[in-house]
């Protein structure tokens, strides 16, 4: 009767512990379930955020933008072509203009050696009119006139080549230079190309990543339901282990009852070994409850613990994924948007160094077009000179005329003077015509490089207008990129903050463990003594058959059900199975669990 | 205008769960913490359904049925029974009381949304 006592006394502080159990746990579990509204909000802001920063970079302004890149490109490499062409077309008139100056060489030479034939001339006639003595007096202005002649042919014909030389010389050095710069320019241009084209692969790429994205986001939105959704069934387990542990409450303090109900004298009562054994089997089964209820918990708490890390994990994952996938490493102000940009600048920039080179190009071509204008205009001075030669060599014959006899040798001079005069006319006639033949040619090549260069020009400032607009799209985009992923990652990092700090604060399983383990503890102790004085018998089933009422749960049965089959020597099956789900014994549309009427 | 459906249970985590659930979903959710405080905030309040709790102290889920179906405001409402019950003789005993249907603890959401658009039609 004493041990009953003491049993009794054990049982009352292991119902105290259990009613404590039940009634702490459920702060905490409110405290979670308090904090899920916002898990589940700040989860669909971040669901939300990177679905947006997919569709800027996959809806039609990018993919319109990124048609403009191509076009683009396919009028930079036009552009190019129709510059080589124009080129090449310029240097081969520039080599003809050079030809042309070639055939200058023979009207100048010949006027050279006029020259020398006037000089020669004039001396005679100076020699001449000395011997004359005063009948040669008007001669020595002849000679003068003559020298003065001679004087004028050199400087004329020696502009001429100087000219010449110079224009040789200038040409020469565009023809080298342009070349070489134009070759340059075509590589630099065309390494630009081939960047920006590789840039334009890779916003295709982009284009399919941020797809891949997109359906990763609505992955991570499944799995985050999913989550949510095995929070929200853990929480419940809470109340079940609740009404579970009300039922061992009930169970022990009917069996502490019991107890009192037999007077403290009369050990000898016949219900006293009946009692021991009755309180071995409720013991025994409480024991087993409590650690299937203890058992619940701590699976939903891990459960709940696991699923709200899974959250902030997947949604680290997306993140992560949206920026590698819009070439995004961080919210720093980087992004794809910027290798483009510097990309289409660096094309655009090489594009002004062709325009500027074409100008140039030009600025010579005038230079050679005004240089040869001016050679031109030389060739009226000459044809004044043979004039003047003719009147000299007529003022000449005339004077000769009066000498009579002592200026037979002066009307030679005359004569040889008149001779000159015919020779210089075809020569300068030649000269005209040739440099004429040249003026011609680089005034044609002057309006054809012109005209060309002109529109050449306009499509470089063109294409400079459109890389300037899509640069500005794409810093605008960048703009809008860079603030949703600071608005993500803040996101992200707050909700992976807000969940760390939720689940690190979870002790209720911790504490649940520990209290349980007490009441299994001094039940199992109790068992062991009640059953060393009355072993236990298969009459378990048949004596707590009262108990099987109050049970709510299948679990509850089940356990019962298991500890009946282990007296009566069976097997003891499923006790410490998982039994988040009852069996309902129904199979709706819905699921095992509901049925509907 | 969002539904209104009103959750009674005793366990106030299980209520917080349901209204979580069914907020995401666009209801607005009525809490009553036992069957005795939903039959008294049912007489004034019109609701468009009902979920309940079986075991409930001062009224149980039956209870609670019976005074719903014998009432007025909310008499025709469609109401499901949220339990850890799952005794079929329980179950005929709801469904007799007028109960729509029977869902047994714990619930998934997408469960309790699917039941509930179903019985709102």
């Amino acid at each position: 009767m004493e041990l009953l006592v003491q049993w009794r006394d054990r049982i009352l502080p292991a119902i105290d512990i259990i009613k404590q159990s039940a009634g702490t746990t459920e702060d905490e579990f409110l405290q979670i379930g308090g904090r899920l509204q916002g898990f589940y909000a700040e989860s669909r802001e971040i669901s939300r955020l990177a679905n947006q920063l997919v569709e800027l970079v996959s809806d039609d302004d990018y993919h319109d933008l990124v048609a403009a890149l191509r076009r683009m490109t396919d009028e930079m490499g036009e552009y190019l072509e129709a510059s080589r062409e124009q080129n090449i077309e310029s240097s081969n008139s520039l080599g003809r203009v050079l030809e042309l100056l070639e055939t200058v060489s023979l009207p100048l030479a010949a006027f050279h050696k006029m020259d020398k034939t006037l000089r020669m001339l004039g001396i005679s006639t100076k020699i001449e009119s000395a011997r004359l003595g005063d009948l040669g007096n008007g001669f020595t202005t002849l000679a003068a006139d003559v020298d003065k002649l001679s004087h004028m042919v050199r400087e004329k014909t020696d502009s001429i080549q100087v000219q010449r030389k110079l224009l040789e010389r200038l040409i020469e050095q565009n023809l080298q230079g342009g070349k070489n710069s134009k070759l340059q320019q075509d590589a630099e241009v065309r390494a630009m190309l081939s960047v920006a084209l590789m840039s334009f692969e890779g916003l295709t790429d982009l284009d399919k990543r941020c797809s891949l994205c997109g359906e990763l986001a609505g992955h991570v939105s499944n799995e985050v339901s999913s989550s949510l959704s095995e929070v929200v069934s853990s929480m419940q387990i809470h109340d079940m282990m609740r009404q579970q542990m009300e039922h061992v409450t009930e169970a022990l303090e009917r069996l502490v009852g019991d107890v009192d109900a037999i007077p403290e004298i009369d050990s000898e009562n016949a219900r006293v070994p009946i009692l021991v054994s009755q309180i071995g089997d409720v013991c025994e089964l409480q024991v087993a409850q409590v650690r299937n209820a203890t058992d619940e918990l701590l699976g939903s708490v891990v459960s709940i613990i696991a699923n709200l890390r899974d959250i902030g994990n997947r949604q680290s994952l997306l993140s992560t994924e949206v920026m590698a996938a819009t070439g995004t490493e961080s919210d720093s102000g980087s992004s794809f948007v910027v290798d483009l940009r510097t990309v289409l600048s660096s094309v655009g920039a090489v594009l002004s160094k062709c325009a500027e080179t074409d100008r140039m190009f030009f600025t010579t071509l005038r230079k050679v077009a005004d240089s040869i204008s001016e050679m031109t205009s030389f060739v009226g001075s000459i044809e004044e000179i043979s004039a003047d030669i003719d009147l000299i060599a007529l003022n000449a014959q005339i004077k000769a005329a009066h000498t009579g006899k002592h200026g037979v040798a002066l009307g030679v001079l005359a004569e040889a003077i008149k001779s000159l005069s015919l020779e210089a006319i075809p020569q300068a006639d030649a000269l005209l015509h040739t440099l004429s033949g040249v003026n011609a040619v680089t005034e044609d090549l002057f309006r054809t490089a012109e005209a060309k260069l002109s529109l050449l020009g306009e499509r470089v400032v063109g294409m400079e207008g459109k890389v300037e607009e899509i640069v500005s799209s794409l810093e605008r985009m960048n703009v809008v990129i860079i603030r949703l992923l600071g608005e993500l990652v803040a996101g992200v990092e707050g909700l992976n903050g807000e969940i760390s700090q939720a689940t690190s604060s979870i002790t209720v399983h911790e504490t649940v463990a520990g209290l349980t383990r007490q009441v299994t503890e001094a039940l199992e102790e109790i068992v062991a003594q009640a059953r060393a004085r009355v072993p236990a018998t298969n009459e378990f089933h048949e004596n707590l058959r009262h108990m099987t009422a109050h049970y709510t749960m299948q679990s509850e049965r089940r356990i019962h059900e298991a500890i009946a089959r282990k007296r009566n020597g069976q097997d003891e099956v499923c006790v410490l199975s998982p039994l988040i789900i009852d069996e309902p014994g129904c199979n709706s549309e819905f699921g095992d669990n509901v049925e509907l009427f | 205008m969002p539904k209104i459906i009103m959750t009674a249970d005793d366990s106030a985590s299980v209520r917080q769960m349901v209204a979580f659930t069914l907020k995401q979903s666009g209801y607005d959710v009525l809490e009553a913490v036992d069957g005795k405080d939903a039959l008294i905030k049912l007489t004034t309040q019109k609701v468009d359904m009902l979920i309940t709790d079986l075991n409930m102290p001062n009224l149980d889920g039956i209870g609670l049925i019976k005074g719903v179906r014998g009432g007025s405001l909310n008499r025709l409402i469609p109401i499901v029974m949220l339990t850890t019950e799952s005794q079929d003789s329980r179950k005929a005993e709801g469904k007799a009381a007028g109960a729509t249907g029977w869902i047994i603890k714990p619930f998934k959401p997408e469960q309790l949304i699917a039941v509930v658009k179903k019985v709102l039609g």
